[in-house]
């Protein structure tokens, strides 16, 4: 294993720790059987600027702003098509590219939001087990 | 028990039938400002408790399922069981640390005793939160305590010193040990003089001052910041989170995740309640050992 530095945990993507070690690490992104979760732009009810932030979002999620995203934070663009906008160097080390997507799991949402907090009680009891 | 507060409290209020009721007019003037303090006091005390108890029975609709959950599911009462066990160590280490540093400072003199003193209120002066930060890092695989015992060769490998019984009972007695050794402390150095001169006159060697005299002074004092510590303890969140392994789960670390990550308002609710009616029994029933003792201690 690495000595990675000590981070958030949301801050492992290959590009973030390279930075931090000036580009010298020999690191690759290995991406079997990762776990895919999408993230969500939410619009708050009864917001007085409904109309502007649904264009916003809209727009956020066209392939251009999403490829742009991708080459400064290395997060995998939500959009398909934003593939076509970015170099072949960028898109292999992305979670979301062609090639990379079919070797992971999309995190089941709705069976999450049924089973969490049976889950949970599970986890909590074996936790306790000595 | 006698304490200063007490006159401040019976000039305030009278009792009636076992009842509080205030007393009109203290200071000659109209009594208003007691329900005033009576109107925050419900504002900000009773209302927000009825809020706690109403959530977890979902209001009108009197659902008690997520009592049924608490009790079906084994493993809110191992959770309940596991910090009641935590706090009860944490106690029992506190009564052990504050009555001997409170006798300790009695035995020291002037400036030494001075500084001794603020060392020993330090814990409740600083921030907790830094002050568990500053354990993790003595204590931690590669912290300032096993690269010591490593440098000087008494220990080969690290001990695991954090995230485990040990560190969590260490830091929350730590944080703890003053609410017992104040009260030790005020009662060893109010102590007349005299009894000690008696008691050595007598021909009592210094083993048996301490164990005659000076102990059954500090023993109301113990007992309270013991109970004190313990009802404290019970309710610990950033201590056992931060410093805990897998099995220091206390019962605040799960209110919170039901609230925060689950949003189940209604269970998070429900074991708060469990939590506030533990703290209750341990009142109640350190009130009934301190009477029982009182009474032994007159009679005999």
């Amino acid at each position: 294993m690495l000595a990675l530095p000590r981070r958030s945990r949301h801050d492992y993507s290959r590009p973030s720790v390279q930075e931090t070690e000036g580009g010298t690490l020999p690191l690759w992104m290995s991406w079997d059987g990762g776990l895919l979760e999408p993230e969500w732009w939410v619009v708050p009810k009864g917001s007085p600027q409904k109309e502007l932030a649904m264009r916003f979002v809209a727009f956020a999620v066209t392939a251009e702003p999403q490829a742009e995203m991708a080459k400064l934070f290395g997060v995998g663009p939500s959009n398909a098509d934003s593939f076509k906008y970015l170099p072949k160097a960028v898109s292999e080390e992305l979670p979301t590219a062609p090639e990379n997507r079919g070797k992971q799991i999309q995190i089941d949402s709705r069976w999450w939001a049924e089973n969490e907090s049976r889950v949970r009680e599970i986890w909590d009891e074996w936790l306790l087990k000595k | 028990m006698k304490n200063p507060g007490e006159n401040i409290l019976t000039s305030l209020f009278r009792v009636k039938r076992g009842v509080l009721l205030p007393q009109g007019g203290v200071y000659g003037g109209p009594s208003f400002p007691i329900w005033a303090g009576f109107l925050l006091f419900v504002m900000f005390y009773v209302w927000p408790l009825l809020t706690l108890v109403g959530t977890s029975v979902n209001w009108t609709e009197l659902s008690g399922s997520s009592y049924a959950k608490v009790f079906g599911e084994r493993v809110y009462l191992s959770i309940l069981a596991n910090t009641a066990r935590i706090s009860s160590i944490v106690a029992v280490s506190c009564i052990l640390i504050g009555f001997s540093y409170a006798v300790f400072l009695s035995r020291l003199r002037g400036t030494i005793r001075q500084a001794a003193f603020i060392l020993g209120v330090l814990p409740i002066l600083v921030n907790p939160l830094a002050i568990i930060c500053a354990w993790r890092i003595v204590l931690e695989r590669h912290g300032i305590l096993n690269s010591a015992l490593i440098g000087s060769g008494l220990a080969s490998t690290p001990l695991s010193l954090c995230y485990n019984l040990f560190s969590v009972v260490l830091v929350m007695t730590y944080l703890l040990f003053p609410l017992v050794m104040l009260p030790c402390y005020g009662a060893i150095s109010r102590l007349d003089q005299n009894l000690v001169a008696a008691a050595k006159n007598l021909g009592a060697g210094s083993l048996q001052i301490f164990l005659y005299v000076e102990l059954p002074a500090c023993l109301p004092g113990v007992i309270a910041g013991g109970l004190l510590a313990f009802v404290l303890a019970l309710g610990y969140f950033v201590t056992p989170a931060l410093l805990g392994g897998r099995s220091e789960t206390m019962i605040s670390m799960i209110i919170a995740d039901r609230f925060n990550v689950l949003l189940d308002w209604q269970l998070g609710a429900a074991l708060s309640v469990m939590l506030l009616l533990m703290v209750l029994v341990s009142l109640v029933t350190g009130r009934i050992i301190v009477r029982l003792w009182e009474r032994h201690h007159t009679l005999g």
